[in-house]
C-alpha cells in the first residue's frame, strides 16, 4: 500500500514557483500496524482507554495540521484511537509519559486523544525514538480537547533514526477560558512532517506553541501551523526556533487566522532560524489572515548566521567559532527542553544533542 | 476623418476622476476575441517588423496553453474573450500641446498634466485608449541624449529598433504567466526611455494612462534602460472612469538598471472601481545599481500587482515602498518580489495596507535568496490597518534562503486604529472623523513622503475621500 | 446653576465594570488652581480622563458642568472646543503627523478659523524657546522617539499654544529630571499668569507646585474626596503622607 499525498497544505495559497503551498508525502510501505508504546503510571483521576472508538464522534470536528489526508489514511486502515480522559477538576501533577520506540522496518500508525474535562489539568509527554540506522515510517495523529477552564500541555520529542519518516499530526480545540500548550523538539528522522491546527473556539481560550529543531546532513523538516480564532479575546503565541546544518532543508508555514467575530483576539508568531552551512535550504511563510477589526496580530522572522557581536563576545572568552555554534544550537533546543517536567526525557535529549553535536 | 466632434463629458459622482467621454465615430475597434487572425491584423495595422509579428503569434500560442492561477482574487467577472483590444482615437501623434484636439486635451487638463508640465517635468507621454496621443520631449532632455518616445515609434526607428529587439520581453517573458503572454500577443503603445551613460536627469519623466472605451483592454509596454552611472526618476500615474462592463489592464513594465545606475519608479494607481489590474512590473539591477519603487494602489476592482526586482550584479540594491487602500468592492492583491542572485545584494520592502468598507487587501511577497548571494541582506516590514469588521486584510509573505551567508528579517503587524490615539487627537479639538483621517494619512506617510509633492497631495486627498466614503 | 467653571456633581465612574469614582463632587472657579493628590489607584487619573470624556470610562451617575453647560454626554473634541485641555500622563506617539501641523490643526478646529501661518510659526518658535525645546522638534512626528521629558514639554507647548480656559495636568512631573521639572513648572506658571485659566494639577509628588499659587488642595482616596484644604495642605501631605486620610474614608 503506497502513500502519495499532499499534506501540510497552507490555508492561503501563493505563487506555485515557491513550492511552499504543500508538501509531498510519498512512501512505499508494505506493512501496516498500530504503534506500540509504553505508558507511564496512569495518575488518579485519569482514565486510559485503549480502544476509544466511542470518543471518535465527539472528537471528529477537531481538525489537524497536516490536513485531511492523514485522517483519511487512518480511517482507511481502521485505526482506532486510544484516549487519555481527565476527570473534571482533576489537576494532574506528574506528567503522563508515552514512549514510542519504533522498530526497524516497521511502518506504524497511531491515533491518540487527550480529553481534559472542565477545570482539569494534565501534561502528556510523547517520545518518538528508534535505533540510529533504523528504516521505517511512523504516522501519529493526536487530538487535544480542552473543556471549559481546562489545561493541556502536550510535549513531543522526536529522535528517530536517519532513515525514518515521521508524521506528527496534531489538532486542538479549546473551550472557554482553556489553555492548550504544545511543545515540540524535532531532532531526528530523514523527513519529519509536523502539522498543528488549533481552534480557539470560545471566549478567552489560549494556545501556546514552542518548537525547537536541529537539522543536519540530508534531513528535511516540514511544518504547518494553523491557528483559527473564532472566540472573543482568544490569544495565541507561537515560537519556532532552530538551526540548519549540512544539506538540510526546512519549511515553516505559520498561519494566524482571525475570523469575523473574534473581537479582542491577539496573536503573535515568531520564527528564528540559524543557518550553519552554505548548502541549507530555508523556506518560511508566516501568514496572518484577518476578517475582524478589533484584533492585534504580529509576526516576525529572523533568518541568518550567528551575529558578529555574539561571535566576538564568545571569542573574547576563549570560545572558537565551532564551539560557539554548538553552544547556540544547544541553546535553541534547551529553550524548550529545559521546561520538560521529566528528568529522563530531559536527559535523553541532552545525551542525543551531545552525540549529534560532537559526532 | 475630419475634425473631432465635441463630445459630452459625463460627470459621474463627485470624484474628479469619474468622468468619461461617450464613444463617437472617432473610435473603432477590432473584433472582440483573440484569434491568430486578429493578432496578425493588429500587427499589420501597427506596421510591426516581421520579428514582432512572429513574437505576437508565438505569445498567443503560449497564452492559450497557460492556465489562470488558482491563488489570488477571482477574475471570474472578466470575460477575456470579449474584450476589444484595440481602440484608437482620431489623432496622430502631436509634438506640441496646443495641437491636441480639445476633448482629449480636456481629459488631460483635468488630470493635471499641463500644470505638471509647467512645473519642470521633462516631458509627457499620454496614452489614450491603447494608443499614444501626445508626446512632447523637451529640448533639454533631448539635448542630453535622453531618449523618450512612444514605444511603437522606438520599435520602428532605425536607431532604436535594435535596442528594443534586444530587450523586449526578455525580463518579463510570455511564458511567465497567462497575462504576460496576452500582453506579448496584443501589446499596444507605451513608452521607451533610454538614459545614456553618466546622464543624470534632474527632473522626473512622467507618463499617464487612460482607459476610455467600453470593454477595451489596455496593454501598454514600458521599456526603460538606464545605462551605467546614469540616474532617472520616472513617474507613472493612471486613472480611468467607471463602466458597467469589466475592464482589464494587462500592461508590462521592464526596467533595466545597468552598472552603478539609479532608477526611481513612482506610481499612483487609481484605476476606476471596475478595472481588473493585472499588471506585471519587473526590474533587473546590475552591479552597484539601485532601484526604488514607490507605489500607491487605490483603484481597480481587482488587482494583481507585485513589482519584482532581480538583483543580478554584486552590491545591487532594491527598495519597495508601497501603500494599498482597499475600499468597498475592491480586492487588491499587491506586494513585491525581491530576487537575489549575486553577492552582497540588499533589498528592503516597506508596505502599508488599509482595508475599509468591505474591501479586501492582501499583501503578498517573496524574498528569494539563491546560493550565489553570499552576504545578501533582506528586510521586510508590512503593516496593515483594518478600519472596520466588514473588511479583510491578509498578509502572505514568503522567504526562501539557499545560503547560510545571508540575513533576512521580517516583521508584520495588523490591527485597528488605536482608540487612545483617537482620544488624544479629539482632546485637542479634532473631531473623530478628522482624527481617523489624520491617523490613516499618518500611517501612509512613509509612502507619501517618497512621492513628488503633487502626488503626495493627490494621495492624501484620495485617502481623505476614501475615509469619507465618497469614492 | 453655579458660576463655577467646572462643576462635578456626585459622579460615579467605572471602567471594565470596576467602580473607580464613587459619588465624587468637586467644583473649580475661574482662574483657580486646584491640586489633586492621593495614593496610587485612588482615581486621580480617572477623574482627569473622565472630565475630558475618555470613552473607556463610564459615568454611571451624576453630572459634569463646564462653563454653565452640561457636558456629561458631550464628545471629547467638543469639550476641547469649549476650552478644556488635558496634558496626558503618557503622551502617545502618532507617526506621520508633525508636532507643528498637529498644533495648527488643533487650533483651527478649536477656534474655527484659519490660522495665520506666519504669526503661528513665530509664536510656536517663541514658546519652544521658552521651554528649551530645540526647533527641530516642530517638524518631527508627534512624540515619535521623544524622551519622557520631551513628551511632557510637548504637552506644555500645546497648553501654551492652545490657550484653554481649563487645563488638567495629569502627573505632568512624573518621570522627569530636575531640569525638566523646572522647565515644565515655568510653562505652567506662564499659563497661569497669561491666561488666567483654571488648573487642576494631578500629582503625587509636589516638586512641580513649588513656584505656583495653589488655591485649593484635595485628597482623593478610593474614588472619593476625603479632604479639601488650601495650599498648606500640600506641605502637610509632604510631611506626613496619606496615611491619615486613608483611615478617614468610609
Amino acid at each position: 500500500m503506497n502513500i502519495d499525498k499532499k499534506i501540510n497544505n497552507i490555508p492561503s495559497l501563493t505563487w506555485n514557483w515557491l513550492k511552499m503551498n504543500s508538501s509531498e508525502l510519498k512512501v512505499n510501505s508494505e506493512l501496516k500496524e498500530k504503534s506500540h508504546f509504553s505508558i507511564s503510571k496512569i495518575p488518579h483521576g485519569v482514565t486510559f482507554v485503549e480502544d476509544a472508538e466511542k470518543y471518535m464522534m465527539s472528537i471528529a470536528p477537531v481538525e489537524t495540521g497536516t490536513g485531511k489526508e492523514i485522517s483519511a489514511i487512518l480511517f482507511d486502515n481502521e485505526i482506532i484511537p486510544s484516549a487519555l480522559i481527565v476527570d473534571e477538576k482533576t489537576k494532574v501533577e506528574e506528567p503522563v509519559i508515552c514512549d514510542f520506540s519504533c522498530k526497524d522496518k516497521h511502518y506504524s500508525y497511531s491515533s491518540q486523544i487527550i480529553y481534559a474535562k472542565k477545570d482539569s489539568e494534565i501534561t502528556v509527554i510523547m517520545n518518538f525514538s528508534s535505533e540510529t540506522k533504523a528504516h521505517g515510517l511512523n504516522i501519529v495523529q493526536t487530538k487535544l480537547y480542552a473543556e471549559k477552564n481546562a489545561k493541556i500541555h502536550l510535549i513531543t520529542t522526536q529522535t528517530l533514526g536517519k532513515e525514518f519518516i515521521h508524521v506528527n499530526d496534531i489538532g486542538t480545540l479549546g473551550e472557554e477560558n482553556s489553555k492548550i500548550e504544545v511543545s515540540q523538539i524535532e531532532l531526528g528522522s530523514k523527513k519529519a512532517y509536523v502539522g498543528v491546527h488549533s481552534l480557539l473556539k470560545e471566549y478567552q481560550s489560549k494556545f501556546v506553541s514552542n518548537t525547537a529543531y536541529y537539522c543536519r546532513d540530508d534531513q528535511e523538516l516540514d511544518m504547518n501551523y494553523v491557528v483559527k480564532h473564532t472566540g472573543r479575546k482568544t490569544d495565541c503565541n507561537m515560537k519556532v526556533a532552530g538551526a540548519l546544518n549540512g544539506n538540510s532543508k526546512k519549511t515553516y508555514r505559520g498561519t494566524i487566522d482571525f475570523k469575523n467575530g473574534c473581537q479582542g483576539a491577539t496573536g503573535d508568531e515568531q520564527e528564528e532560524t540559524l543557518l550553519l552551512s552554505p548548502s541549507v535550504v530555508n523556506n518560511s511563510i508566516p501568514v496572518i489572515l484577518c476578517d475582524e477589526e478589533d484584533v492585534a496580530g504580529e509576526h516576525g522572522a529572523t533568518i541568518g548566521r550567528m551575529s558578529e557581536d555574539i561571535l566576538f563576545y564568545m571569542k573574547s572568552r576563549g570560545i572558537n567559532k565551532e564551539s560557539a555554534q554548538r553552544v547556540l544550537c544547544q541553546a535553541k533546543i534547551n529553550r524548550v527542553a529545559s521546561k520538560i517536567p521529566d528528568e529522563n526525557t530531559k536527559k535523553m535529549i541532552s545525551k542525543y544533542m551531545d552525540e549529534v553535536l560532537y559526532e | 476623418m475630419a475634425d473631432t466632434e465635441k463630445t459630452q463629458i459625463n460627470d459621474i459622482d463627485h470624484s474628479m476622476y469619474d468622468f468619461r467621454y461617450e464613444e463617437t465615430e472617432d473610435f473603432y475597434r477590432i473584433k472582440s476575441g483573440l484569434t491568430p487572425e486578429i493578432v496578425e491584423t493588429l500587427s499589420k495595422e501597427k506596421g510591426d517588423p516581421e520579428w514582432m509579428k512572429e513574437f505576437r503569434l508565438n505569445s498567443l500560442k503560449i497564452y492559450n496553453e497557460l492556465k489562470v492561477p488558482e491563488w489570488g482574487p477571482s477574475i471570474e467577472g472578466l470575460d477575456i474573450e470579449n474584450i476589444a483590444t484595440y481602440v484608437r482615437p482620431n489623432t496622430k501623434m502631436q509634438a506640441k500641446w496646443e495641437d491636441v484636439p480639445e476633448d482629449i486635451k480636456d481629459t488631460f487638463e483635468k488630470l493635471g498634466i499641463p500644470e505638471a508640465e509647467r512645473t519642470s517635468l521633462a516631458g509627457v507621454g499620454a496614452q489614450y485608449d491603447s494608443e499614444l496621443v501626445y508626446h512632447n520631449v523637451q529640448d533639454e532632455v533631448a539635448k542630453q541624449g535622453v531618449v523618450y518616445m512612444g514605444f511603437e515609434e522606438a520599435l520602428k526607428s532605425e536607431q532604436w529598433g535594435p535596442m528594443v529587439k534586444e530587450y523586449f520581453m526578455t525580463l518579463v517573458t510570455p511564458k511567465d504567466h497567462k497575462f504576460a503572454a496576452l500582453h506579448g500577443a496584443v501589446w499596444s503603445g507605451g513608452s521607451f526611455v533610454y538614459v545614456p551613460k553618466g546622464v543624470h536627469l534632474s527632473f522626473p519623466l512622467q507618463s499617464y494612462f487612460r482607459l476610455n472605451a467600453k470593454g477595451a483592454g489596455q496593454y501598454e509596454h514600458t521599456l526603460i534602460i538606464v545605462d551605467e552611472d546614469a540616474d532617472l526618476h520616472f513617474i507613472e500615474g493612471c486613472s480611468a472612469p467607471k463602466y458597467n462592463v469589466a475592464n482589464m489592464h494587462a500592461g508590462c513594465v521592464e526596467l533595466f538598471v545597468k552598472k552603478n545606475a539609479h532608477l526611481r519608479y513612482s506610481t499612483i494607481e487609481n484605476w476606476s472601481k471596475n478595472m481588473y489590474n493585472l499588471n506585471t512590473k519587473r526590474a533587473k539591477v546590475e552591479e552597484g545599481g539601485k532601484i526604488e519603487w514607490v507605489s500607491g494602489s487605490f483603484g481597480s476592482h481587482v488587482s494583481y500587482l507585485y513589482p519584482e526586482s532581480d538583483l543580478v550584479g554584486k552590491n545591487a540594491h532594491a527598495e519597495f515602498t508601497g501603500i494599498t487602500f482597499a475600499g468597498n468592492g475592491q480586492n487588491l492583491d499587491t506586494g513585491a518580489k525581491m530576487v537575489h542572485r549575486a553577492p552582497d545584494t540588499t533589498s528592503l520592502i516597506t508596505t502599508k495596507s488599509i482595508s475599509k468598507g468591505g474591501g479586501i487587501s492582501t499583501y503578498r511577497s517573496a524574498v528569494y535568496i539563491d546560493k550565489n548571494s553570499k552576504g545578501a541582506k533582506a528586510s521586510v516590514s508590512c503593516q496593515s490597518l483594518m478600519l472596520d469588521s466588514e473588511s479583510r486584510s491578509d498578509t502572505i509573505p514568503a522567504m526562501t534562503v539557499l545560503t547560510d551567508d545571508a540575513d533576512v528579517g521580517h516583521e508584520a503587524k495588523i490591527g485597528r486604529i488605536s482608540s487612545e490615539a483617537i482620544f488624544y487627537l479629539m482632546s485637542r479639538g479634532i473631531p473623530e472623523d478628522e482624527a481617523r483621517s489624520m491617523i490613516v494619512s499618518g500611517f501612509a506617510n512613509p509612502v507619501s513622503k517618497e512621492l513628488p509633492l503633487e502626488y503626495a497631495v493627490e494621495m492624501n486627498n484620495l485617502i481623505r475621500l476614501e475615509m469619507k466614503g465618497t469614492l | 446653576m453655579s458660576d463655577k467653571l467646572v462643576d462635578i456633581q456626585d459622579i460615579s465612574v467605572s471602567i471594565d465594570s470596576k467602580q473607580v469614582l464613587n459619588k465624587l463632587s468637586l467644583s473649580i472657579g475661574k482662574g483657580e488652581t486646584h491640586v489633586l493628590m492621593g495614593p496610587n489607584g485612588a482615581g486621580k487619573s480617572t477623574l482627569g480622563n473622565t472630565l475630558m470624556g475618555n470613552p473607556i470610562y463610564t459615568v454611571e451617575n451624576g453630572k459634569i458642568f463646564f462653563d454653565g453647560q452640561d457636558i456629561t454626554e458631550l464628545s471629547t473634541d467638543k469639550r476641547a472646543a469649549m476650552g478644556m485641555f488635558l496634558s496626558f500622563q503618557n503622551p502617545l506617539e502618532v507617526p506621520g503627523i508633525s508636532l507643528e501641523n498637529f498644533i495648527r490643526s488643533s487650533l483651527q478646529q478649536i477656534t474655527g478659523e484659519k490660522v495665520k501661518l506666519f504669526q503661528f510659526q513665530k509664536e510656536l518658535k517663541a514658546n519652544m524657546q521658552f521651554l528649551d525645546m530645540a526647533e527641530t522638534y516642530s517638524s518631527r512626528d508627534l512624540n515619535v522617539g521623544f524622551s519622557g521629558g520631551e513628551r511632557k514639554k510637548s504637552e506644555i507647548l500645546q497648553l501654551l499654544m492652545l490657550k484653554p480656559k481649563f487645563a488638567i495636568l495629569d502627573e505632568t512631573d512624573s518621570g522627569l529630571d530636575v531640569d525638566a521639572v523646572r522647565t515644565v513648572s515655568k510653562g505652567i506658571l506662564e499659563y497661569q499668569k497669561n491666561q488666567n485659566g483654571s488648573l487642576l494639577i494631578i500629582t503625587h509628588s509636589t516638586k512641580i507646585l513649588e513656584s505656583l499659587n495653589v488655591d485649593y488642595t484635595h485628597v482623593i482616596v478610593k474614588g472619593k474626596i476625603v479632604k479639601t484644604g488650601d495650599g498648606s495642605l500640600v506641605k502637610e501631605i509632604n510631611d506626613r503622607g496619606f496615611e491619615q486620610f486613608i483611615n478617614q474614608e468610609n
